[in-house]
């Protein structure tokens, strides 16, 4: 049976460093989209995983499961992100995330969708990507950004609109 | 719109991602059951939920080459004592000595008995000139 996050970390916590190969196969995809997000680049949201994973190992031991083990990947990842945007000492391009990914030719729609989110600000990208992409509960999002509930919700019907409104979808 | 409307339209999107409480749900089901408006509102989140999924999930992930790299660098960290043992080891190098001289400068006060003075005298020297 797949061992939970909550398990994985504890097991880390007693000294089985081999339980990171099981986190990572649960959450690096999901942290490298985020990061990537936040960067443009391949490279880079690969970095911000490698050091999202190494700082979570360092400080497993003040993991008290307050949160869930997602939100607390998400959260290391998010300032990873944000150091990584200080030490460029500007706010990435608003570029299409993975240009240079070896994917399939990418539909009409999912091009509009990536040029759209690429003219939101990082923070607004970060958020609708937390709640329509990885689902986290209101909660969550609020621990990972490190904003109040109510911010969460206020924030996101803003982002949310600005979407909309690049997509062309304004409420007939 | 009424607030009600408002109220259930900011949960939406944790409904439709399956991340709301049993509240919310049950709060959104009764009203949407009645309310034509919000039904068109659930209708579009669901297919921006769908979208955003699709084009996030195009995006390859980082594979294992990544995961070498991560393996790598902990078995470094493994192998190689932390550096807040580092700290301790300059602590004890530099902070021992330290200790010896205050408690030898001690011995050497006025107040300690003259045979042990002289005899320590020589030490506290050889200790400064060590440090």
């Amino acid at each position: 049976m797949r061992a939970s996050p909550a398990e994985l970390v504890q097991a880390i916590a007693s000294g089985e460093t081999g339980a990171m190969r099981e986190l990572y196969s649960q959450f690096a995809d999901a942290l490298f989209r985020f990061a990537l997000l936040g960067l443009g680049d391949r490279d880079a949201a690969e970095d911000v995983v490698q050091e999202t994973m190494l700082a979570a190992w360092r400080g497993v031991g003040g993991f008290r499961g307050e949160s869930s083990v997602r939100s607390w990947f998400f959260g290391i990842c998010r300032n990873q992100v944000a150091l990584e945007l200080r030490r460029r000492g500007h706010a990435p391009e608003p570029v299409p995330p993975d240009e240079d990914a070896p994917a399939p030719e990418p539909s009409v729609s999912r091009l509009e969708i990536e040029e759209a989110m690429g003219m939101l600000d990082v923070e607004q990208r970060q958020l609708l990507h937390l709640v329509y992409v990885e689902g986290l509960p209101q909660r969550e999002v609020a621990d990972v950004l490190g904003v109040p509930v109510g911010t969460v919700k206020s924030r996101l019907f803003s982002a949310r609109e600005r979407l909309r409104s690049l997509l062309g979808e304004d409420e007939p | 719109m009424a607030q009600c409307c408002d109220e259930i339209r900011e949960g939406i999107p944790w409904v439709v991602a399956g991340a709301a409480s049993a509240d919310q749900r049950g709060m959104a089901a009764l009203h949407l059951a009645r309310c034509a408006s919000c039904r068109r509102e659930l209708a579009r989140e669901i297919a921006l939920r769908e979208r955003l999924r699709q084009a996030a999930m195009a995006v390859p992930g980082p594979g294992e080459a990544v995961w070498r790299k991560v393996a790598g660098r902990l078995e470094r960290e493994t192998d190689s004592p932390p550096e807040r043992h580092w700290v301790l080891t300059v602590l004890g190098v530099c902070g021992t000595p330290a200790l010896a001289i205050k408690v030898l400068e001690g011995a050497l006060s006025p107040d300690a008995e003259r045979p042990v003075r002289e005899w320590l005298r020589p030490w506290v020297r050889l200790a400064r000139a060590a440090l």
